[in-house]
């Protein structure tokens, strides 16, 4: 990823402590850190926590910047280990074992799944939550959110090979749950058609 | 294979596509000002490292001071209760 100019300039700000800087880094890449912690961890209230936690971490870490930062690349490495510090102590969390089996994935697209499109999109959702936590995040970092490969390695600290080894993988397995949540839809609608008809 | 992020197939396109998921404003406001608070004050005790300093003791004292209590008064009750019980 090429570091973007406006990018540059926010970082010389956050690392001269200049609160208008973070105020627009915040607005500039808040949307996109949040919908990769809520894809990661399938939860509102634990993307909510998470994405403070991140920010915090710039806020405390701002003044000691390198220049040549890329911004975006050093707050999805930020959001990652964050998810991957609360996913260890979330085997601890008994108020987890409370919730079990009454919880639902908040990538639900809910009602406005009535529509075709809609309800594709949900099935796209729900197949990427369903991934492996691996497969998701190296899925969710190149072809959702648009990281080169080479940036995308260096965020979840792995080699390019095992990165592209990893989308091999994560695209196999997404491809395997479309596929049989298409199959589930075709046979919803087919029972829905059966039952409509006298 | 398709490969993921450079492809043209359709489900390549409609991972691209997903749309943005963001936090609800309140939120969104709440985390904002929690790290601009802590942003500013991290800079301005940068430059003053006896603040920053007296301002980690202030935070770590009240629990010092209950552990401290605590510590003084179990003491107190083992060595009470030693002479009371202790020689028989």
């Amino acid at each position: 990823m090429i570091v973007e100019a406006e990018d540059h300039e926010l970082v010389q700000g956050l690392r001269r402590g200049d609160p208008g800087a973070f105020n627009r880094a915040y607005a500039k890449h808040r949307a996109r850190v949040y919908g990769f912690l809520l894809r990661l961890s399938g939860r509102r209230d634990v993307a909510d926590d998470l994405l403070q936690e991140t920010w915090m971490r710039l806020a405390r870490a701002a003044a000691d910047l390198r220049e040549d930062t890329t911004l975006l690349s050093w707050l999805f490495t930020v959001a990652r280990n964050q998810f991957l510090s609360y996913r260890r102590w979330s085997v601890l969390d008994v108020t987890r074992l409370l919730s079990f089996g009454t919880e639902s994935q908040d990538t639900d697209p809910g009602p406005e799944a009535r529509t075709e499109a809609a309800a594709r999109l949900g099935a796209m959702e729900q197949a990427i939550g369903g991934l492996s936590a691996d497969a998701r995040e190296a899925l969710l970092l190149v072809a959702v959110e648009g990281f080169e490969q080479e940036e995308a390695a260096k965020v979840l600290g792995i080699s390019y090979a095992a990165l592209r080894q990893r989308l091999s993988r994560a695209r196999a397995e997404l491809d395997k749950r479309i596929t049989t949540l298409d199959a589930r839809a075709t046979r919803v609608q087919a029972a829905a058609r059966g039952r409509g008809t006298p | 294979m398709n490969e993921p992020g450079n492809d043209d197939d359709s489900v390549g396109r409609e991972l691209r596509d997903l749309p943005a998921r963001d936090a609800d404003a309140r939120t969104a406001e709440r985390v904002r000002r929690a790290a601009v608070d802590a942003f500013v004050e991290t800079h301005t005790l940068r430059g003053r490292p006896w603040r920053a300093m007296a301002m980690r003791t202030a935070r770590a004292l009240p629990p010092l001071i209950v552990v401290g209590t605590v510590g003084i008064y179990l003491a107190w009750a083992i060595s009470t209760a030693n002479a009371l019980f202790g020689g028989h």
